[in-house]
């Protein structure tokens, strides 16, 4: 569904990606980690033909995605993190950019407004800015395409919504489609993505499915501080800490403590998913 | 097959543009509107009256105006880093897109402003034609002007769109800065060809005016065409130039700019 080969992209002299290669398929709901400045949004907008790659090739849909192509855009969606509306009502909106999608289905877009509780007859402007992007998740899982990019979706929720919004993405996701979700909350949508993404300055330290990282990395509690866990921090419950899996162990995957550990070890992490 | 124009879907866009950009080109009529409407108050408090011929120089002034800010005001958000994401991911071509906004500002948009307009001047001269004297449409003014003078508000616009999707911030002022650059250096190049044609001694204190394609005035010295083939080939070549390759460099670029733009 997207193949990136040697991706290459800077801003005048700041390098974001320098060969990044990786593949998404469909079918999953890929979590895109990293921390700040480290590119989730510019992958995503690379990937959405909103930025053209300096180097590499970029594969969307068997298109180019900076063509831009009608048909292209036509089969993905792009939420960013800051939605701008025009002054219209909700439905109306839908209706309007809808009609441009071959899939779009106006029922499940009602569907998803009632379910986060949004009035489609209320102009944009006079709904909060959590109401605004709920209504535009609303928007972007009704559109049906078969590739759903969402930056920051679940910024600006509030508990229920958050709750609500995993639903909705897990109700949306099928074989079919491929959702990349750009995140800094992954509590927010922890049990629901899975391949994990996690990027670096330059490059992807990791792009593994739930099951891969849990053959490979033990998350565990213990009452003392392991000093040989790759990452370890101290809880309610005692110190969770995350090791190299060398016994085979089955254990929860803790994104949050996932994440620590690889910015902790870049390089073992990178060597022990790349086997 | 890739498919960069489809009629249908054209349609589509530009019905969803017009309905989208009714409303701010109708407050824009309003605002014309309101201007009529004022200087008829005011002609009846000063118990003067206001020919035909001034009203229509009026509404051509706000027409002007209008057509220069409508892709400011319609189409600001389209090269905007976050703002032109849902116009820049729109399933629909990128030559569909510029047509689109070529119909919506160029076309919509004045037809609305003129309609409404005209509408309110025709309603204020027949409520009292004492005041607004005689119809503006029944000026012979009006129809043999009026295709002339919109010829000119669209060479105009396509600066204000080649401007809307070139600048990020201030845009109509940038424009409008830009154009005169634009302008003081053609002015420059006519003055120094002048200079060389006709062998003007020295360019100090000067007072310059060119009456694009027909004349040109140095320190009280009018050049007209006819003076000398030269002088003629200079007056063609700023013609086109002004008229036809501006224009058309403007309205090419900013496709390209439109369809390669980045977000």
């Amino acid at each position: 569904m997207v193949s990136i080969e040697n991706l290459s992209f800077n801003y005048s002299r700041h390098i974001v990606f320098k060969e990044v290669t990786m593949k998404l398929e469909e079918g999953k709901i890929y979590g895109l980690l990293g921390q700040n400045g480290v590119g989730k949004t510019t992958l995503l907008k690379i990937i959405s033909g909103l930025l053209k790659p300096q180097n590499g090739k970029v594969d969307v849909l068997g298109h180019n995605p900076y063509e831009r192509d009608p048909e292209f855009l036509s089969d993905i969606y792009f939420l960013p993190e800051e939605v701008r509306t025009p002054d219209i009502k909700v439905r109306d909106y839908a209706l309007s950019r809808g009609q441009f999608y071959p899939k779009f289905d106006i029922a499940q877009f009602e569907r998803l407004l009632a379910d986060f509780d949004v009035c489609g007859d209320i102009k944009f402007n006079a709904l909060s800015y959590g109401q605004q992007k709920k209504a535009m998740i609303a928007f972007a899982l009704s559109v049906n395409t078969s590739l759903i990019l969402m930056d920051e979706p679940s910024n600006g929720l509030d508990i229920p919504s958050k709750t609500q919004l995993r639903k909705v993405i897990a109700q949306s996701s099928n074989d079919n489609v491929c959702i990349v979700i750009s995140t800094h909350q992954v509590r927010d949508l922890e049990n629901l993505i899975d391949p994990i993404i996690i990027l670096d300055r330059n490059a992807v330290l990791m792009n593994a499915s739930i099951d891969e990282i849990s053959e490979k990395l033990f998350f565990g509690f213990s009452d003392k501080e392991n000093k040989d866990a790759l990452y370890s921090e101290m809880t309610l419950g005692g110190y969770l800490s995350v090791e190299e899996n060398t016994m085979n162990k089955e254990s929860k995957v803790n994104i949050e403590a996932l994440f620590n550990a690889t910015l902790y070890n870049k390089d073992k992490v990178k060597q022990l998913f790349t086997k | 097959m890739k498919a960069s124009f489809k009629i249908n879907r054209f349609n589509k866009l530009v019905a969803k543009e017009c309905k989208e950009s009714l409303p701010i080109v109708l407050k824009m009529a309003m605002i014309l509107s309101i201007v009529l409407i004022g200087t008829w108050l005011v002609s009846m408090l000063t118990s003067g009256s206001v020919s035909a011929d001034a009203r229509y120089g009026i509404i051509k002034t706000g027409m002007y105006i209008s057509m220069f800010l409508f892709p400011f005001v319609i189409y600001k958000y389209v090269n905007g880093k976050k703002a032109g994401v849902d116009y820049a991911m729109l399933p629909v071509s990128g030559e569909e897109k510029f047509l689109s906004m070529i119909i919506v500002s160029s076309l919509f948009s004045p037809v609305v402003i003129l309609i409404t307009t005209i509408f309110t001047d025709v309603v204020l001269a027949s409520v009292s034609s004492q005041i607004f004297t005689g119809q503006i449409t029944g000026t012979n003014n009006f129809f043999a002007n009026l295709p002339s003078d919109l010829l000119d508000m669209l060479l105009l616009q396509t600066y204000a769109i080649f401007g809307n999707l070139f600048f990020l911030h201030n845009k109509a002022i940038k424009t409008l800065l830009w154009m005169l650059v634009i302008n003081i250096a053609i002015g420059m190049m006519v003055l120094i060809s002048i200079k060389y044609m006709f062998d003007v001694p020295a360019f100090e204190n000067n007072s310059f005016s060119l009456g694009v394609g027909q004349s040109v005035t140095i320190n009280g010295h009018k050049y007209l065409q006819g003076m000398s083939p030269a002088f003629d080939n200079l007056m063609t070549f700023i013609k086109i130039l002004m008229f036809i390759i501006m224009p058309l460099a403007l309205v090419v670029g900013s496709y390209f700019r439109l369809k390669t733009q980045k977000y």
